[in-house]
C-alpha cells in the first residue's frame, strides 16, 4: 500500500491511532458504503466517512433540497435549494475529499432496487426518516447478508443499533419489532421536530460504526441498542438478542423475499 | 546481516514524525529495525513514548550533533 504525501498528511490523524494505522487506512480506502437517505442522519455520516477516506460512497435519495432541510441536513446549503439531494451531496463530498468515489442514485430505495444495491457495498447506513424504509433496509441487508447501521431520531430521542447478519449475537430490527409500527403511530420528521445537532450525534455514531467495522477496531453495537435522551444527555445501552421467532432472521423465517406489502 | 533501514525526520514535527515512522514500519518485516533521526532529545522521547504505547520496541536513543536518533524494532 502506497500513500502519497498528500494522503499521508490528510489521513495522518487516522494513521496515528493504534487501532487504525496504515493498514486500517487501507481498509477504509477499500471500503464501499451505501447511505440510504442524504438527510439528517445521512449528512454527518457521509461527511465523516468522506473525511476519513472511504473508497466508495453510495448515496440514494429521491428528494430535492428544501429550506426546512437546512436546519439539520448539513450536506446541503442555500445554494442547493431545489436541487436533487444526490447532486448537492456529491458536490459537497467531492469538495471535502476528492479521493472519494461518489456513486449517487437519484431514486427511492425500493423493493425493486434494494437487493441489487446493497450487494454492491460492504456496509449500509440507514439514514432514512420513516419506518417503512428502515424495515426495507433491514430486510434487504439481512437477506443479502450485509452488515448495516440502523438509527432513528425524533424529538429529543434517538437510537442506534448495528446489525451484522453473520453474527449469532446480532439481532436484526425485526427481532426487536416484528413489524413496522402503523403509519398512524409514528409521525415522521415532517410532523415532529428534531434538533439538527441530535441527528448529527447519531449520524456520526453511524459513521464511527462503519469505520470500526471496516478496520476491526473496538466493539460494534451488535446486540446493543444505544439510546440517547438529548434533554438530559443520557446514553443508555440496552442488551438485545436475536429473537428465535424472528420472521426474518430466525429458523422460523416467514420473510424470504422483499414484498411491497411488507413496507406500507 | 540484519535488516537496516533509516529515515531522516529532522524538521518534521509531531504528529507527522510519528505517522511517518508507522508507515515506514508497516513496510518492514517482523524483527526489522528502523533508525530514525529526529529533531532532538524532546522529540525522541515523545516519539519513543508513543511508539512504546503502541507496542513497538525502541532499543536505542542517542543524541548526535543537535539531533537525536532512535532505533525502533518491529515486533
Amino acid at each position: 500500500m502506497d500513500l502519497s504525501e498528500e494522503k499521508i498528511e490528510r489521513y495522518s490523524r487516522n494513521i496515528v491511532l493504534a487501532e487504525i494505522g496504515p493498514q486500517g487506512q487501507e481498509r477504509i480506502r477499500r471500503g464501499k458504503v451505501l447511505i440510504v437517505g442524504a438527510g439528517g442522519l445521512g449528512s454527518p455520516a457521509a461527511l465523516y466517512l468522506a473525511a476519513a477516506g472511504i473508497g466508495v460512497l453510495g448515496l440514494i435519495d429521491s428528494d430535492k433540497v428544501e429550506l426546512s432541510n437546512l436546519q439539520r441536513q448539513i450536506l446541503h446549503d442555500t445554494r442547493s435549494l431545489g436541487e436533487a439531494k444526490t447532486r448537492s451531496a456529491g458536490r459537497r463530498i467531492r469538495a471535502l475529499n476528492p479521493d472519494v468515489a461518489v456513486r449517487t442514485f437519484q431514486e427511492r430505495f425500493s423493493v425493486d432496487n434494494a437487493l441489487s444495491l446493497v450487494r454492491e457495498f460492504d456496509f449500509v447506513i440507514d439514514g432514512s426518516d420513516n419506518f417503512a424504509t428502515k424495515f426495507l433496509v433491514n430486510d434487504a441487508c439481512v437477506l443479502a447478508g450485509k452488515p448495516f447501521s440502523h438509527a432513528g431520531v425524533l424529538g429529543f430521542r434517538g437510537q442506534v443499533l448495528t446489525v451484522d447478519p453473520s453474527r449469532a449475537d446480532s439481532p436484526c430490527l425485526r427481532c426487536l419489532l416484528p413489524e413496522p409500527p402503523g403509519r398512524a403511530e409514528t409521525p415522521d420528521c415532517s410532523r415532529s421536530g428534531v434538533l439538527g445537532a441530535l441527528t448529527g450525534i447519531l449520524g456520526s455514531i453511524q459513521a464511527l460504526e462503519t469505520l470500526k467495522f471496516l478496520t476491526g477496531a473496538g466493539e460494534l453495537l451488535c446486540g446493543r441498542l444505544l439510546t440517547v435522551d438529548a434533554l438530559k444527555l443520557t446514553f443508555r445501552t440496552v442488551a438485545v438478542r436475536r429473537n428465535p421467532d424472528c420472521p426474518l432472521c430466525s429458523g422460523k423465517k416467514r420473510i424470504t423475499a422483499l414484498d411491497q406489502a411488507l413496507y406500507v | 546481516m540484519p535488516d537496516k533501514h533509516f529515515i531522516d525526520l529532522v524538521g518534521t514535527a509531531c504528529p507527522m514524525n510519528f505517522v511517518r515512522i508507522k508507515i515506514a514500519l508497516d513496510k518492514l518485516g517482523p524483527g526489522a529495525s528502523l533508525e530514525v533521526r529526529l529533531d532532538g532529545r524532546g522529540a525522541a522521547e515523545e516519539v519513543t513514548r508513543s511508539l512504546e504505547d503502541q507496542g513497538y520496541r525502541v532499543s536505542r536513543i542517542r543524541e548526535e550533533m543537535g539531533a537525536a536518533e532512535i532505533t525502533v524494532v518491529k515486533y
